[in-house]
């Protein structure tokens, strides 16, 4: 977003002397009664007006970025969603990648065995006329090269002698039929081989449908999920039977409905867990005890204050549950607000802690 | 005090402490956000740093509550944006020092020779009494009502000059004033 205040507007055309010698009198003598602006002046004379107006612009995002929660909660959809996109855009490349290898040799094989026929009649009807035995012959050992060429090149040759071409052609189309012959083979086969390469995919899509799927989640369909009650409480559990889910694929819609679900649940049981320190409890024990200031007067005792927590963990929004003095608080405060981050499962987690003074 | 802000602001500013929405003290901050990124400009010299201090001192708003009725928020601001990059600068762990009333006051004073209503027989007689390039400058800004550029063109000095010998003269001028009073 453009920051355009008219502050930094008057700034700006001071900057680039687009005023006249009056209207400069002017400004400057408004700085020079007001200490704010002149000092300001101050920081931005050694900037050029382009890299101020995007200098602003920058900060005006970051700003947008503080006032705005709805607007981080906007991109982790847009993360999410990109998350996905690029879950099935692995998951494919695999399966495509995998079936690719696979129909390359199976296509070796299945030329190699099938076409033999084939291409024996073709250059009897075609070639009978015009090619000599001889000829024949060559043409022979020159299309199996090509074919072999071919297979090796897995579907991208390109006929560069057009004497072939012709003879070729139907071979190729033998091939693609085997080819989507092994394709089908290889598209299950993979699938079981994958099965656990693609574990973390099929995870992502879950945790993706969960997304989708939660929204219409019911706790009726909670209560009904039978398989996946047992592991409520075991999200890695969850994931394995998430994935013999797929494998089996019978019912697997309703399974996955029914997981996601469970998976919600033990979701918001996750984000009832309080922040603690990324340290450490005790770690941030010995932090409190090593950079507590006292002094003397001060009574013994804790001071308990809540918090949230932003989105690098530091706690915000302090507030005194429970005060000892007035310096104490204080103290607490700073310790807290000084102190290493936080981490929580949610975004919006409020945090207890209490400061112990000795 | 000369150049009070609006009182939108201060409005503003009330709101968002009973309501607590950060909207409003985003709107707040965006308008004089400017001011406060020349001011951390000027002490942090770097512009990624004066825009990170630009950032702490919009959280610090946020989350520090000032006791006392705040008359001018812009002041509020100022005092608040130097305090917090001249702690930076010194590398000290920026802490939260309650702002009073007197800071705000001491921030903003305005110089006699600012003021609307001025003793112009005594300051001629405290004016006479300075350094002849600050004499020379403060008199030709301030009576001459010649910009900076014009000053600078006129005496061959460089503007900072200028400006450095109105400040000067400006603080010596008060010093004199209050001597004589």
């Amino acid at each position: 977003m453009k920051h355009d205040s008219e502050i930094l507007k008057r700034i700006k055309s001071y900057f680039m002397r687009r005023k006249s010698a009056d209207e400069a009198y002017e400004f400057e003598l408004e700085a020079e009664r007001d200490p704010f602006l002149y000092e300001a002046l101050e920081g931005f004379e050694s900037m050029l007006s382009s890299d101020m107006q995007q200098s602003m612009d920058e900060l005006d995002d970051r700003l947008d970025a503080k006032i705005k929660p709805a607007f981080n909660w906007a991109s982790m959809k847009m993360a999410a969603t990109v998350l996905l996109t690029i879950g099935i855009g692995i998951s494919l490349y695999f399966i495509v990648f995998n079936t690719e290898s696979k129909v390359g040799e199976v296509a070796n094989e299945s030329v190699e065995t099938k076409s033999y026929e084939p291409r024996q009649n073709e250059l009897v009807f075609d070639t009978l006329g015009e090619i000599s035995p001889n000829a024949y012959a060559v043409a022979e050992e020159e299309t199996y090269k090509a074919i072999e060429d071919e297979s090796a090149e897995n579907g991208t040759y390109a006929a560069n002698e057009p004497d072939l071409e012709l003879k070729t052609t139907p071979i190729q189309k033998e091939s693609v039929e085997s080819e989507s012959d092994s394709y089908a083979w290889t598209d299950t086969q993979s699938k079981k081989e994958s099965k656990f390469k693609a574990n973390d995919e099929d995870d992502t899509i879950i945790a993706m449908e969960e997304v989708v799927v939660s929204k219409n989640a019911t706790s009726h369909g909670f209560v009904n999920a039978e398989p996946a009650s047992a592991s409520q409480d075991k999200p890695l559990r969850l994931k394995e039977s998430s994935a013999s889910a797929t494998v089996t694929e019978s019912s697997v819609d309703y399974a996955a409905e029914n997981i996601s679900s469970t998976e919600k649940r033990t979701g918001e049981k996750l984000e009832e867990t309080p922040p603690k320190p990324a340290v450490g409890k005790s770690a941030f024990d010995s932090y409190v005890n090593k950079n507590i200031k006292t002094s003397e007067g001060m009574p013994r005792g804790t001071v308990s204050l809540s918090f949230e927590l932003d989105r690098n963990g530091i706690p915000k929004k302090i507030q005194v549950t429970k005060s000892l003095c007035a310096a104490c608080d204080a103290e607490a405060i700073r310790l807290l607000e000084n102190g290493p981050a936080w981490e929580a499962d949610s975004k919006k987690a409020t945090g207890n802690v209490d400061i112990q003074f000795p | 005090m000369a150049n009070a802000p609006t009182l939108s602001d201060e409005e503003l500013y009330r709101a968002f402490l009973s309501t607590q929405d950060t909207k409003i003290l985003g709107e707040i901050y965006r308008k004089n956000m400017a001011l406060v990124f020349g001011v951390c400009m000027k002490y942090m010299g770097e512009k990624h740093e004066a825009q990170d201090a630009t950032m702490e001192i919009f959280e610090r708003l946020l989350t520090q509550h000032i006791k006392t009725e705040i008359k001018s928020f812009r002041a509020y601001l100022y005092v608040m944006s130097k305090n917090h990059c001249l702690m930076k600068k010194r590398g000290e762990k920026v802490i939260h020092v309650q702002i009073t009333e007197s800071d705000m006051e001491l921030a903003m004073e305005v110089h006699p020779i600012d003021e609307s209503e001025r003793n112009e027989a005594r300051l001629k007689t405290c004016l006479n009494e300075l350094k002849d390039m600050q004499k020379t400058c403060v008199e030709l800004f301030y009576l001459g009502k010649r910009s900076y550029m014009e000053i600078s063109n006129e005496l061959r000095v460089t503007i900072n000059a200028v400006k450095s010998n109105i400040q000067n003269g400006k603080r010596n001028l008060k010093l004199c004033l209050e001597h004589k009073s």
